[in-house]
């Protein structure tokens, strides 16, 4: 009965070793548990020719067994240190180790001081310890089990998740088994004197067998179950290989009459598990000979990624990087079938970028696509593998996930696909790449995903990139778009207004001409009427013509003074500043207006003779100024007068001042001067009667301000006159360097002055 | 009359300012010829004769610019007196353009009294003729 438990630990412990192992070799982690899970299934298995000696007798068996305990402790301590996160044993423990253990072999295969020697009883082979039994049991206990569980709960103590859970069962498993072990093959022997219980040790290794795969079962990720599923089908084989065998045996036994033999039977269980495994190893290496022997290549998966990754970075084309990571995979794989897909937020669903080698139209692709990855990747989005999800499904259904296990696993099917890879950045899909089988129908190995993971990784962020660059693109060019439309409406409404202006201007110009015909006319025939008449005319006949006469003068003034304020405001007149000597313009503009007879009023001219600076002014436009500035004395004169020219300089400026002897202005009035059609409450009469228009005064600031001076008006009060002062910049170094800044160029046409009445 | 035996040419296109134009004129002693648009215009100033020629500037058919500058490249057959712009045209522009194309004189009739227009076509004849005074 013991021995049956002790074959079933054993063989257990062997199959444990190997999932390990087939899930990643070269994990430190998982090479030191199966190293102990092997060492122990062997060492267990050594008691069964202990309590049946065969070929050699139950001492040798024993000596062997306690050589595999020292191995057994040293794997122990290995896995202590390893598990789960890779760590190497510390260079001390291991000398410590072969220190204390090297005696220890030396006294078990040399002396009796270990094991004296074992007797055969009819309850099974006792054995006789040595004086130094102690030692060994000591030394086992101490520097290996006690060693390898302190780092586990060590370790325990600050892992978290997943870890933690398999420590615990590691920690328990180890310590059942170690402290049984203990007790049974260390303490009972060397107190009670006596070996009866070795063999129940053996039957311990169940609980850490047990403990680990409990723990695989609840703790450990999906894939290391489906490594699980291979082992027991392993498993099973070699037990329907060992069970042919054994059944041969058997038979051959009966028939001839001979005795069973169980050393043999034994030689036929390791062996059949042995030719399992050599059988599937050859068959794999076959396979590779034959792919190279067919030329498909068994590529670099450094070299690949490295490549692969460059070419990606160096990207930011969509269409391209689609294209070279086909091409790469459809190189590295031998691939017949793939096809990629990528989400799109605006229509939110996958949408096909681009297939190879699948008969589906691309409507049904991307519609199986955004049926099933809305189901299955949110969830977890990884590597999809249709090996996987068929086994994982093919049990009987126990809930909603096994069912929609089964129904993509029908999906990828139906639709030949082999591998699902989803590409996330940020925890979001933003695609997927989906591939049929390999040219040589081989499965993908444990590389190949690993490759496609770091591929899927890497593309994501190269696709994200692109798709960021290509979004920015779109949206210059929808800005560069919208901003040249802009522009051109601009443009054209800018036209159309230069047009408008052009016929406002032409009209305004030719309207005011053609006002300015028949009011000569009547101004002319008036002045006919009043000096050249053949017949004497009655005073009332004189009133009413020269009312005529005037109004039609003021008429001609005011259509010039409108086409002059609108030439001003619209920026058409042009300012071209040079030195003017005041003084002489002055004495200029007193010879035009006593000359030019305009009026009967007696007037008499004082110019204030000074030295003073010439200005830097456009004399035409200061001259049109100061002679409606004259003109505006006279007019507010009634009789007999006195116009005074004063000047006076600061270095800077020169002040022009007029002053008149006329009505003059009220306070109230002086603010109201400058304004257009200032109606001056006081002056009213005298205004209509003289032909004033009410514009010349804001004509007048408008062009000094224009020279950048300034004018201004002030007036003791009615019937004291009032003196006009202009301040404009000396033309000196200062202003003739920066004559830009005083000079205006219109932009469009350049328009003139009408001339000003005086 | 010592105005006796010039002609003058009046170019105006207005009825009524062209009359009386003639009319002051002709009190004047003048000979006194008229022309209602550009082309006739030109007509009779390239046929010449004129001691003065009073010009409008907007004209129908050609305006007064247009005949300046047609008379710098084609002179009169027989060589008239100074050309004397009347215009309501009172631009700085345009009558710095009349006197580059060679105009003489610039009367704006607007500005005018009838009485002084007679002084300055007195003035201009004058100045060109000043052997006719001696």
């Amino acid at each position: 009965m013991t021995n049956l438990f002790i074959a079933t630990a054993s063989i257990l412990s062997l199959i444990l070793a190997v999932v390990p192992i087939r899930k990643n070799g070269k994990s430190l982690s998982n090479l030191s548990f199966a190293w102990l899970s092997f060492v122990m299934g062997i060492w267990a298995m050594l008691f069964i020719p202990y309590n049946y000696p065969f070929l050699f007798d139950s001492l040798f068996w024993i000596k062997a067994i306690y050589i595999l305990v020292c191995v057994m402790v040293g794997a122990m301590l290995f896995f202590g240190y390893a598990f789960p996160y890779g760590d190497k044993p510390n260079r001390w423990a291991i000398l410590i180790y072969s220190v204390l253990n090297i005696p220890i072999i030396y006294m078990i295969l040399f002396t009796n001081l270990f094991v004296a020697s074992v007797h055969q009883t009819p309850t099974g082979p006792e054995t006789v310890v040595g004086p130094y039994y102690w030692y060994g049991s000591l030394v086992w206990s101490v520097s290996g089990l006690g060693i390898a569980i302190y780092h586990l709960v060590k370790k325990f103590k600050k892992a978290t998740g997943k870890a933690k859970f398999q420590l615990l069962y590691m920690f328990l498993g180890l310590s059942i088994f170690g402290i049984a072990a203990a007790i049974l093959d260390g303490l009972i022997p060397i107190i009670f004197h006596t070996s009866r219980y070795f063999s129940l040790s053996a039957v311990f290794t169940l609980a850490f067998v047990g403990m680990t795969a409990y723990s695989i079962a609840r703790h450990r990720l999906l894939d290391i179950r489906v490594a699980l599923q291979e082992v027991l089908v392993f498993s099973l084989t070699t037990f329907l290989i060992s069970g042919m065998f054994l059944i041969g045996a058997i038979s051959y036994w009966t028939f001839t009459g001979q005795e069973f033999k169980m050393g043999v039977l034994l030689i036929i269980v390791i062996l059949s598990s042995l030719l399992t495994l050599i059988f599937e190893k050859v068959t794999s290496v076959s396979k590779i000979i034959a792919r190279n022997f067919l030329g498909q290549s068994v590529y670099d998966y450094q070299k690949v990624v490295r490549e692969l990754g460059l070419r990606l970075s160096t990207s930011l084309d969509l269409q391209r990087l689609i294209d070279t990571l086909i091409d790469q995979l459809v190189e590295v794989f031998k691939l017949k079938k793939m096809a990629i897909l990528l989400y799109d937020h605006g229509k939110n669903k996958y949408l096909l970028q681009k297939v190879v080698g699948f008969n589906k139209t691309l409507d049904q692709i991307e519609e199986i696509f955004n049926s099933f990855t809305s189901v299955y990747f949110p969830e977890s989005p990884k590597i999809i593998d249709l090996e996987e999800i068929r086994k994982l499904s093919s049990g009987p259904v126990f809930g909603f996930k096994e069912n929609s296990l089964r129904q993509l696993a029908t999906i990828m099917d139906q639709n030949e696909l082999s591998l699902i890879i989803p590409l996330v950045t940020n925890n979001k899909i933003i695609g997927i790449i989906v591939i049929g089988e390999k040219t040589s129908l081989d499965p993908y190995t444990v590389q190949d995903i690993n490759f496609l993971n770091t591929m899927a990784f890497e593309t994501s962020i190269a696709f994200q990139n692109a798709k960021s660059y290509e979004e920015i693109q779109k949206f210059n060019i929808t800005l560069t778009k919208e901003v040249e439309d802009a522009t051109r409406e601009l443009k054209h409404a800018n036209e159309k207004l230069k047009v408008l202006d052009k016929l406002k201007d032409d009209f305004v110009s030719i309207a005011s001409h053609e006002l300015r015909t028949p009011m000569t006319a009547i101004r002319s025939y008036a002045w006919m009427a009043l000096n050249r008449s053949d017949v004497p005319l009655s005073d009332k006949l004189k009133r009413y013509l020269i009312r005529v006469f005037i109004s039609t003068q003021r008429l001609i003034n005011l259509v010039n003074d409108m086409l002059n304020i609108s030439r001003i405001e619209s920026g058409k007149i042009e300012i071209k500043p040079e030195p003017v000597d005041v003084l002489s313009l002055v004495r200029d503009i007193i010879d035009e207006v006593y000359y030019s007879k305009s009026t009967d009023k007696k007037f008499q001219f004082e110019v204030m003779e000074k030295p003073v600076p010439k200005v830097f002014a456009d004399p035409d436009k200061l001259r049109q100024v100061l002679l409606n500035l004259v003109g505006n004395s006279i007019k507010f004169t009634p009789q007999e007068g006195k116009i005074t020219f004063d000047f006076f300089t600061d270095g800077k400026t020169v002040e022009i001042s007029i002053k008149d002897t006329g009505v003059g202005i009220s306070k109230e009035d002086l603010s109201k001067l400058f304004h257009k059609f200032s109606r001056l409450d006081n002056s009213y009469t005298a205004l209509s009667v003289s032909g004033g228009t009410g514009l010349g005064l804001y004509i007048s600031k408008n062009l000094i301000e224009l020279m950048h001076g300034t004018i201004k008006a002030s007036s003791e009060g009615v019937g004291h006159g009032t003196t006009v002062t202009i301040t404009l910049p000396v033309a000196n170094s200062d202003t003739l360097s920066h004559a830009d800044q005083f000079t205006i160029k219109p932009r469009g046409e350049v328009k003139g002055l009408e001339p000003v009445a005086i | 009359m010592d105005n006796a035996g010039k002609k003058i040419l009046i170019v105006e296109d207005d009825q009524f300012l062209r009359e009386f134009y003639q009319e002051l004129l002709q009190e004047e002693g003048y000979i006194v010829d008229v022309a209602a648009d550009g082309e006739i215009a030109l007509k009779k100033i390239t046929e010449g004769g004129f001691s003065l020629v009073l010009l409008d500037i907007m004209l129908p058919k050609m305006d007064g610019i247009n005949i300046l500058k047609t008379l710098k490249t084609s002179p009169a057959k027989t060589p008239n007196g100074p050309v004397v712009c009347l215009t309501n045209l009172g631009q700085d522009t345009v009558i710095k353009q009349c006197f580059e194309l060679g105009a003489e004189g610039y009367l704006i009739k607007s500005a005018l009294n009838p009485d002084e227009v007679l002084v300055e076509i007195k003035s201009y004849l004058q100045k060109s003729s000043p052997n006719a005074k001696s």
